[in-house]
């Protein structure tokens, strides 16, 4: 027992404000991006087993308090598909080929990359996604003479928007499906039809804005009918083995239930099948997984499990049911609180540690609501999880978190990686420019989910 | 074997003023792949080469993307040359740099050569005056005389 500990076990105001020091003090950080941070979690997350807040058996293997390692498995399966889907130039080929089936126009060619940004969001990270199509934007964009700013301002915000489609489209659909114990299916059948509707309205938008601002002469768009996209895929056999296992992966999402899989070991059985028949290196496979991250959230888990363990959340929960008075049958008002604080929050803040603070809340919530906190907020059974209820607070949640990436330049990390791809172009997105596309965009697609959380679970 | 004594004393130098053009034709002149750039009171103030004005017109994107550089159409290097003819070689100029000093051993030319692909070195004194310029060819070149010089000692 350590002098932290109070001899009968329970929580010692001491302990309780420790373990609140250390959590806002790593997400001040983590907001200010004084410090990476990756070094913050994992230091905070260090910090709350030493002290202890946690012992270091909850923090490695408590399903209550600890890391969730279906979201750290499937995030590290993810990302070594891509890697080598990325190297196969498959997403390159497919991005040249609509560029030529828009016929070399740029609205057109704006418009088909915002529908396949959209579309490639949704199962594959947004961060790799723009990274993937950024590239070939600017080669477009340089060949047709066109400013690339407003091509790569409205991918980005179709990949925030298209990511939130699926479980695996966005980080905080993933910590949401694992609190909430839902599936691939759940989300595209409550999220996709959300955001095709907003990806109407947001491609209505644009032609509107730019069918007067782009148009080129003729030998510019020759210049892009003239790409032979075939150049671009240099191992054939591997671009044929990264889609397929993709798809199968895809599939395999799909059909976890039945499977009896949990999504972590479908996207590590595809990341192990891709790597196995691909031939790669798995030393030069593994650099393309993004260590930071995944060090951002085991440090990330740790912290939360701190402040759930001590009460910290729990009290949380208890000022979000007096404030919003939901009941065991209707939490309309609850769910409209959570779309919009979600969403202006995710502007602010960093949308992931938003959604691993803000997911255990809606679990102690619902703990006290049907359980009068009788049971383990952590470990409720799935029948409260997926309470008709609740459901719409985790796809408001969800909506929330992840369109509220679009209110700022610092909203989402694919905001961040296409202003400093950009800048290291030449091209400056300013804070002021980035805010002129985001916001309004924010704005639209909540106001849009908020009457599809209206009419769909509430009229 | 000291750096003073196996540098080209007198190398071409290239003012930061000094146009695209201009800068070329004192490269091609010269056979250097790069040049030292001072300013008007000769102190060191970056390195310019060939490879500099390359850099300027390879976009950014080729870069994160090297498939992407079979995409660009017939005569891309030619109308991105002519755009950047505006240039200086102060624009061009990589002013984090390594150098030697004249009283430097010339390996530590030799190792720096080695660690990042480089094949020359400005020499400059401790306050930044330029001083000459220590190149692959020029400490051969001193190697070779010293060699010889021992043998025909001994």
């Amino acid at each position: 027992m350590t002098a932290l500990e109070h001899a009968s076990g329970e929580i010692t105001p001491l302990i309780y404000g420790i373990a609140t020091g250390i959590f806002c003090l790593s997400y001040l950080l983590i907001l200010t991006e004084k410090v990476h941070k990756t070094k913050v979690a994992l230091l905070g997350g260090a910090l709350m087993i030493a002290l202890p807040i946690l012992s270091q058996n909850e923090a490695f293997h408590s399903v209550i308090y600890g890391i969730d390692y279906n979201v750290i498995f499937l995030l590290i399966g993810m990302m070594i598909m891509v890697h080598i889907l990325g190297e196969s130039g498959i997403f390159e080929w497919m991005a040249i080929w609509f560029a030529k089936l828009a016929d070399g126009r740029p609205l057109k060619i704006m418009i088909f990359f915002v529908v396949f940004t959209a579309i490639a969001s949704a199962f594959l990270d947004n961060v790799t996604t723009v990274i993937l199509l950024a590239p070939v934007t600017l080669l477009i964009a340089d060949e047709l003479e066109v400013d690339p700013i407003p091509f790569l301002l409205v991918e980005v915000l179709s990949s925030n928007i298209g990511g939130t489609a699926t479980l695996i489209g966005d980080p905080p659909n993933l910590l949401i499906a694992s609190k909430a114990q839902l599936g691939f299916t759940d989300f595209l059948f409550h999220l996709a039809p959300a955001v095709v509707v907003m990806m109407i309205a947001y491609t209505a938008i644009i032609y509107f804005v730019f069918r007067k601002r782009l148009s080129v002469k003729e030998e510019l768009r020759q210049r892009v009918l003239n790409m032979d996209e075939r150049r671009l895929i240099k191992d054939p056999g591997l671009a044929r083995k990264s889609v397929m296992v993709l798809v199968l992966t895809i599939v395999g999402f799909t059909f976890h239930g039945v499977l009896h899989m949990e999504p972590a070991t479908v996207a590590l059985l595809g990341a192990g099948v891709l790597l196995f028949i691909s031939g790669k290196d798995p030393q030069q496979v593994f650099e393309g997984v993004e260590w930071t991250t995944i060090f951002f959230f085991i440090g990330l888990f740790i912290i939360v499990g701190g402040v759930v363990k001590v009460g910290l959340v729990g009290d949380l929960s208890q000022l979000m049911i007096q404030l919003t008075e939901p009941t065991k049958d209707d939490m309309f008002f609850t769910t409209m609180v959570m779309l919009w604080f979600s969403g202006i929050s995710s502007a602010i803040v960093d949308n992931i540690p938003f959604v691993a603070t803000m997911s255990p809340l809606v679990l102690d919530m619902a703990n006290e609501l049907f359980h009068g906190g009788g049971e383990v907020a952590g470990n409720l059974p799935v029948e409260t999880l997926h309470n008709p209820a609740l459901m719409p607070v985790w796809w408001s949640l969800a909506l929330g978190s992840c369109l509220g990436g679009n209110g700022s330049p610092i909203g989402a990390s694919a905001n961040v990686m296409i202003i400093g791809i950009a800048e290291k172009s030449g091209y400056k997105i300013s804070f002021k420019r980035f805010l002129a596309y985001g916001l309004p965009i924010t704005l639209l697609t909540l106001c849009i989910a908020n009457v599809y959380l209206y009419l769909r679970y509430y009229w | 074997m000291i750096v003073s004594n196996s540098m080209i004393p007198e190398p071409v130098i290239i003012d930061e003023k000094a146009g695209l053009w201009d800068l070329i034709n004192q490269l091609l002149a010269s056979g250097q792949d790069t040049a030292p750039v001072v300013n008007r009171n000769n102190k060191l103030v970056g390195v310019v080469g060939i490879h500099d004005v390359f850099s300027k017109i390879v976009p950014e994107y080729i870069r994160l993307d090297e498939k992407l550089m079979s995409m660009v159409h017939e005569g891309y290097f030619e109308e991105k040359f002519r755009k950047f003819e505006g240039v200086q070689a102060g624009d061009l100029m990589k002013t984090e740099i390594d150098w030697v000093e004249p009283t430097d051993a010339v390996f530590k030319a030799v190792a720096l050569f080695v660690k990042h692909r480089r094949r020359a070195l400005p020499v400059r004194e401790k306050d930044g005056t330029f001083v000459g310029l220590i190149t692959r060819k020029s400490i051969l070149r001193r190697l070779h005389y010293k060699l010889n010089k021992v043998e025909e000692g001994s």
